[in-house]
């Protein structure tokens, strides 16, 4: 009953106009990135980041969370016209999703993406709102050793789930550990790698940094491939799936659901994982395995509500611990640190409007994005018909203009485009930016952890693997790095070197 | 792969350099730890890492030369050389006069677009990002020297 009161409490904060125009902003923005394949929803929310400064905090959340979860929606969008996914998170979609479109399906599939996103999504955030505060209870109990060994697990299942080598991965973790380094030590106040660089002693911006590893080198990938895209084009009627339909998915939809959401809870896991998983036991699990890929609408049904449930169940470590599964939940750990929020187990107890708020600002958002959405269709796909040229170069002016209002420091700028530079050659030689970005924000968390670790245990490591929590994860962490060796035999063939 | 060497190579180098600088900002002890230890365990990890990445790329066979897309690096270099050109003048030049001609570049020398159609696109982008931006989300851009 509690939770009853407080939802309510949250709904009239989401119901406030500017709360209810800032959620649909969102969403509205967030379906828009998701349906454009040149950019995603972590450069979005840290372009979008330095704008929302000026409004209260619990609106600026509820913005930056739908342009998230918008994103899942939208991403089918091109995974299904146009055979491109818009977002790693809908990668699997494009199998079936892009065969229902050329067998003239294209509506139903688009249909049931957008109701089994909202299904999922509802379901998501009903669990969200019990387990959250549950969770953080937990977690309240948490002293140091267990933070840190929660974050090393998080950062190992991050590069293990890496689609290239995980050594890469390893090595991107370690740079981003470093990065987070770079700056005054906040317990000796000793300047470290800063070599006399006035704008290092307050570390390396987050934002500016996340702008150009994701958007500006974006940009360069697509400027050196020249890509063509060729949108479907056929005429999207009947965006209702018929009774059929509706049989044929509603258990994928239930089960889809069920797996991203439990899975979304574990840190470092991502929001493509998740949809391969549902994928392949929908495939397990059907009397005709054979026809998936052919065009068939579970193969759409089941990874579309797969992913929504994913991004309800990844704002729970997030929201309840202060631990970001995902990099997506890094940059928005960053923007409530900016905020002003404290994220951490006391942030539901200390600042229950945010909470409360974002959880109801998402169910507004979710039958926003179905109601908005499947009348919107045929203007997301007009929009796709942008040519790249006029794409690209918005979105570099957009990052420019973002890391400027940071702090209006031309400095900002710079590290931006050096960081999109850099971001271009780690792709381009198989190095993945989210172990990166994961590592470069929990850093700073991990070594303030680690000291205090230290310090209770006067010296001694042991202390991760007396307390038994600590240990739990630190041993999981462990398996999760030698599992390769010991799969070495089965070799990886996921849809996941498909891209 | 060769890429993997070069790269190994170098995370090698960075990481050597890591464990070195840390090592001079003092380690402290276990017990009472410095700035420089934590910093000094990501070196440690990054050699680590970077030698089993190394030792991997000598150790597997050289696999036959895998299509590499043509990549068109002119394209890249001159879009990164644009944007620091951009970031070096846009807050003496003001915003509006720097998009404009960074817009120009980009599509002229990069897209390689009509003149017609190039000055237009220049000049609505930059005109209408500065009054989105700066006049009604009031983000403060540059003027610049033309008070523009």
């Amino acid at each position: 009953m509690e939770n009853l009161s407080n939802l309510m409490y949250g709904l009239s904060l989401a119901c406030q106009p500017m709360n209810l125009l800032y959620c649909t902003l969102g969403v509205l923005i967030g379906t828009l990135i998701g349906v454009l394949p040149g950019i995603g929803p972590n450069s979005a929310i840290s372009l979008l980041l330095p704008f929302t400064f000026n409004i209260p905090p619990v609106s600026a959340i509820i913005m930056l969370a739908g342009i998230f979860y918008g994103a899942m929606y939208g991403g089918s969008t091109t995974s299904i016209l146009v055979n491109i996914p818009g977002e790693a998170s809908s990668v699997v979609t494009c199998l079936d999703g892009y065969q229902m479109a050329r067998k003239g399906r294209a509506g139903p599939a688009l249909g049931i993406s957008a109701f089994g996103s909202f299904i999922a999504g509802t379901f998501g955030i009903v669990m969200l709102m019990f387990m959250a505060p549950t969770l953080s209870g937990w977690a309240l109990r948490f002293g140091p050793p267990e933070y840190c060994s929660l974050m090393v697990m998080s950062l190992c299942l991050i590069t293990f789930l890496a689609q290239g080598s995980m050594i890469k991965a390893l090595i991107m973790a370690a740079f981003g550990l470093f990065l987070g380094t770079v700056g005054m030590d906040p317990q000796t106040a000793k300047i470290r790698f800063a070599y006399d660089i006035n704008y290092l002693t307050d570390g390396i911006p987050l934002v500016p940094v996340v702008m150009g590893l994701f958007g500006i080198s974006e940009v360069l990938v697509n400027l050196g491939e020249n890509i063509e895209r060729s949108v479907l084009e056929s005429k999207i009627k009947g965006l209702f799936p018929n009774l059929q339909d509706w049989k044929d998915s509603a258990f994928p939809i239930i089960r889809g659901s069920i797996i991203g959401f439990f899975m979304g809870l574990i840190p470092g896991i991502g929001v493509a994982t998740p949809t391969f998983v549902a994928y392949g036991i929908e495939k397990k699990l059907s009397k005709h395995p054979e026809l998936f890929g052919t065009g068939i609408i579970e193969g759409v049904a089941s990874p579309e509500a797969c992913n929504n449930g994913t991004a309800s169940g990844l704002f729970i470590p997030l929201l309840s611990m202060g631990i970001p599964g995902s990099s997506a939940m890094a940059i928005l750990l960053a923007a409530l640190i900016i905020l002003g929020l404290e994220p951490g187990p006391l942030l539901i107890k200390n600042h229950p409007d945010v909470f409360w708020g974002v959880v109801a600002s998402m169910y507004l958002g979710n039958v926003l994005l179905l109601i908005i959405n499947l009348p919107l269709i045929p203007l997301w796909v007009k929009i796709l018909k942008i040519p790249y040229y006029l794409l690209f170069s918005l979105i570099l002016l957009f990052c420019i203009i973002g890391a400027y209002t940071l702090n209006n420091n031309a400095s900002d700028v710079v590290v931006m485009i050096c960081f999109g530079g850099v971001g271009y050659l780690l792709r381009r030689y198989g190095y993945e930016i989210p172990p990166l970005i994961l590592a470069f924000v929990l850093g700073p968390m991990f070594e303030m952890h680690l000291r205090r670790s230290l310090a209770l245990s006067h010296g001694s490591f042991a202390i991760f693997l007396v307390r038994p929590i600590a240990a739990f994860f630190l041993i999981t962490a462990f398996m999760i790095l030698i599992a390769p060796l010991i799969l070495r035999s089965l070799t990886r063939k996921t849809p996941a070197q498909m891209r | 792969m060769k890429s993997d060497k070069i790269t190994g190579v170098w995370w090698l180098f960075f990481g050597l350099l890591l464990t070195i600088e840390s090592y001079r900002l003092d380690l402290g002890s276990l017990r009472r730890p410095d700035s420089g230890l934590y910093p000094f365990i990501i070196g440690i990890l990054l050699v680590s890492f970077s030698l089993v990445l190394l030792i991997k790329s000598i150790l597997r066979a050289p696999e036959e030369a895998k299509k590499t897309q043509n990549v068109n690096l002119r394209n890249i270099i001159l879009c990164l050389i644009s944007l620091f050109f951009y970031a070096l003048i846009f807050e003496w030049l003001g915003f509006i006069l720097s998009t404009f001609l960074l817009i120009l570049f980009l599509l002229k020398i990069i897209e390689k677009k009509g003149w017609i159609m190039v000055v237009i696109t220049a000049l609505l982008t930059s005109v209408i990002s500065y009054l989105f931006f700066d006049k009604f989300l009031h983000a403060a851009l540059p003027r610049g020297i033309f008070g523009f």
